[in-house]
């Protein structure tokens, strides 16, 4: 029976001014961050993790689901002005938003970014507060099995993804054993070396800083400024108006939003795919349906459209995976988790049932977030120029600093710092050699999960077999979906050793 | 000879996976010696074993791909933007900031952030005076009023601040 208390409890919540500050103030961090090139919203929201911790779980899931929403924007405004993205989703983005530029409509596309952005993200909100309840029923008749297999296909859909599968699959397998350190239901101690602050596992906060974060300043540190090259300034007045006229031009393309928002929304849902994918594919269904396709990478108006809405439509699919299952689908949720886990709450079905008024808050957090980017996305672009051209010999202390505070704040152990730093180490290594962080993060946030729910199978049945997952018909599925995303891997892999061995004969 | 050239050349490709590898074998021997072996390697033992699978085969893809003359590792083209070229300062940043991870509890949070900050700023080339004292100092005391003050959130006292 559909119960309307604990969505009057989630609007209840956000029935305060603190609240609404917050999500402001997130959308408008984010938006800024998100338009330094090389500041990416991962990071954003990673250095801003630790302030949550004092916070009420509301105002602090709500400000960081606001700086992503804000940086899913920010990251636009480089592209569209100087052709550098602020984060990789944007890409699609500078396509037609550049040409514009060019064209002297940069204020113009900036409005339509605004403005897509927006639609998309509100789009997102609302699948996200339609489907979530559906998701966590069906995901509440999972058992230990099934729980286990989803862990697994998490990690096999962001290994598929990558573009080396052995790299992804070492660096997942790395990440899980990392979440496997520490205490056990058993009582036994595994990888602690000793020090007893890895009792309770591998911080998962101070890791994710250091792979993230820092590890990034190390490669912002080769630039003078992120940006090479310089926006243009303009008449305000002017700006304004066309600000508002590009704004309008979105209203035009109603179906392109939607669709675009649709696309953006499921494969956001997907692990590992993200708001990069759903733009491009986005863009590329925009350009496959559209009355114009050769105006596409010219200025067209539906290309950047397209790719606004869905990248920032990906966000309510991101949450509604990692809120309904507990699996971060990328970075940004993954440092979200981490923010849950602060607060002593744990992303999956038990959260909604627990705690559903305060998974509606922020579900709704993120309806309120969207009119927030309406206008913070507007007065941002005004001064768009002044906001990117912020030197890195100013950011690399700042964040370096803020880094080192947070990390400290969370359990007020120096100890955490280390860890920090030793991961940072890690994530340049892995950054150089091309290894994805997103593995290794999934694996140490999923590592406890599969062990527990691996142990329970074992209990469960009295042996480990192959049998226990077969004879289940939702572990059968699941098991499907894992060969169905390793498929295209061994069909590469057959078809490279085929041209190897080709390519051996002949020489 | 060609061979052995571009494998010194292109070792570092190992550095990532070697590290893992290795910490993955010694966590793998030391949870093997614990008591109730089968319930503790439940899930270390697959994983283990397909980190090693995967690790041979990418070695061994790479060797064949040198032997044949082609590149075995296509990497993205991300990576290929991550290339450290200022080593210099690269280093100092990473020294310093191990001393100021370091020094924070001898020195206390505000000091040594302060002083982290203008050696950084230093390193950088500014040559204002007055923005590697002010800037650095305003930073370190904002982040101390907003996490000591406003959010009651101790930060590293040392001997100093």
């Amino acid at each position: 029976m559909f119960d309307a208390a604990p969505i009057l409890e989630g609007l209840g919540l956000l029935a305060d001014w603190k609240v609404m500050s917050i999500i402001l103030l997130g959308v408008f961090f984010g938006i800024i961050t998100g338009a330094i090139p090389g500041f990416s919203t991962p990071l954003a929201i990673s250095i801003m993790l630790p302030l949550t911790y004092p916070m009420s779980p509301v105002l602090g899931i709500a400000f960081l689901t606001a700086i992503y929403a804000g940086g899913n924007f920010g990251s636009s405004i480089s592209s569209i002005l100087l052709n550098i993205p602020g984060s990789p989703q944007a890409i699609v983005t500078g396509f037609d938003g550049n040409p514009m530029t060019k064209q002297g409509r940069a204020s113009e596309a900036l409005g339509m970014a605004v403005a897509s952005s927006a639609m998309g993200n509100l789009l997102g909100a609302f699948f996200l507060i339609l489907v979530m309840p559906l998701i966590v029923t069906v995901a509440l008749m999972f058992g230990p099995p099934e729980l286990f297999l989803v862990g697994v296909l998490g990690l096999t859909v962001i290994a598929a993804l990558h573009n080396s599968f052995l790299k992804a699959i070492i660096a997942g397998g790395f990440g899980v054993l990392l979440g496997t350190v520490g205490m056990t239901s058993t009582g036994a101690i595994r990888g602690t070396h000793g020090y007893f602050e890895l009792m309770d596992g591998i911080p998962v906060i101070p890791a994710l800083i250091g792979l993230i974060g820092f590890s990034e300043l190390f490669y912002m540190l080769q630039q003078r400024y992120v940006t090479g090259g310089s926006a243009q300034k303009g008449d305000s007045q002017k700006n304004l108006h066309s600000l508002l006229y590009g704004f309008g031009r979105v209203l035009k393309h109603p179906l392109t939003v939607l669709k675009s928002s649709t696309i953006g929304v499921i494969i956001g849902a997907l692990p590992g795919a993200g708001a990069t994918v759903a733009s491009v594919v986005s863009y590329n269904e925009a350009k496959r349906s559209s009355k114009k396709p050769e105006e596409f990478g010219k200025g067209a108006e539906e290309g950047l459209i397209s790719a606004e809405s869905a990248n920032n439509a990906s966000e309510g699919g991101a949450l509604a995976t990692m809120l309904s299952l507990g699996i971060p689908g990328g970075l940004a949720t993954a440092v979200m988790v981490g923010a849950f886990m602060l607060q002593g709450l744990i992303p999956g079905p038990r959260l909604f049932i627990d705690h559903q008024g305060l998974v509606y808050g922020i579900m709704f957090a993120q309806v309120v977030a969207s009119f927030f980017l309406f206008m913070a996305g507007l007065l941002v672009s005004l001064y768009a120029a002044k906001v990117i051209n912020i030197p890195t010999i100013v950011l690399i202390p700042l964040i370096a600093v803020f880094s080192v505070a947070g990390t400290y704040a969370i359990s007020l152990q120096m100890f955490d710092v280390k860890i920090m730093l030793v991961f940072a180490a890690l994530g340049i290594l892995m950054r150089k050699y091309d290894y994805p962080l997103i593995a290794v993060i999934l694996g140490i946030i999923l590592g406890p999960i599969l062990d527990r729910q691996l142990m329970r199978t074992f209990q469960g049945a009295g042996e480990l077999s192959i049998g226990i997952f077969l004879n289940r018909p939702v572990s059968l599925i699941l098991l499907c979906m894992i060969l169905f995303c390793l498929a295209p891997i061994a069909f590469k892999i057959y078809r490279n050793t085929r041209e190897s061995l080709g390519f051996a004969r002949r020489t | 000879m060609d061979f052995m050239r571009q494998l010194g050349k292109k070792g570092g490709e190992f550095a990532v996976p070697s590290i893992m590898l290795a910490y993955a074998t010694y966590y793998y021997l030391e949870v093997s010696s614990l008591p109730r072996r089968e319930i503790n390697l439940l899930l270390i033992q697959p994983v283990y074993f397909v980190m090693l699978v995967a690790f041979v085969i990418l070695v061994s893809a790479y060797i064949y791909g040198l032997l044949v003359g082609r590149g075995a590792f296509a990497s993205g083209s991300d990576a290929a933007d991550r290339k450290i070229t200022n080593k210099i300062s690269t280093l100092s940043f990473a020294v310093l900031t191990v001393a100021y991870v370091f020094g924070i509890e001898w020195l206390g949070f505000v000091i040594s952030s302060w002083l982290y900050m203008a050696l950084l700023l230093m390193l950088f080339s500014v040559k204002s005076w007055l923005i590697i004292v002010i800037f650095p100092a305003g930073t370190a005391l904002f982040i101390y009023l907003t996490f000591d003050m406003w959010l009651s959130i101790p930060l590293p006292k040392g001997i100093l601040l």
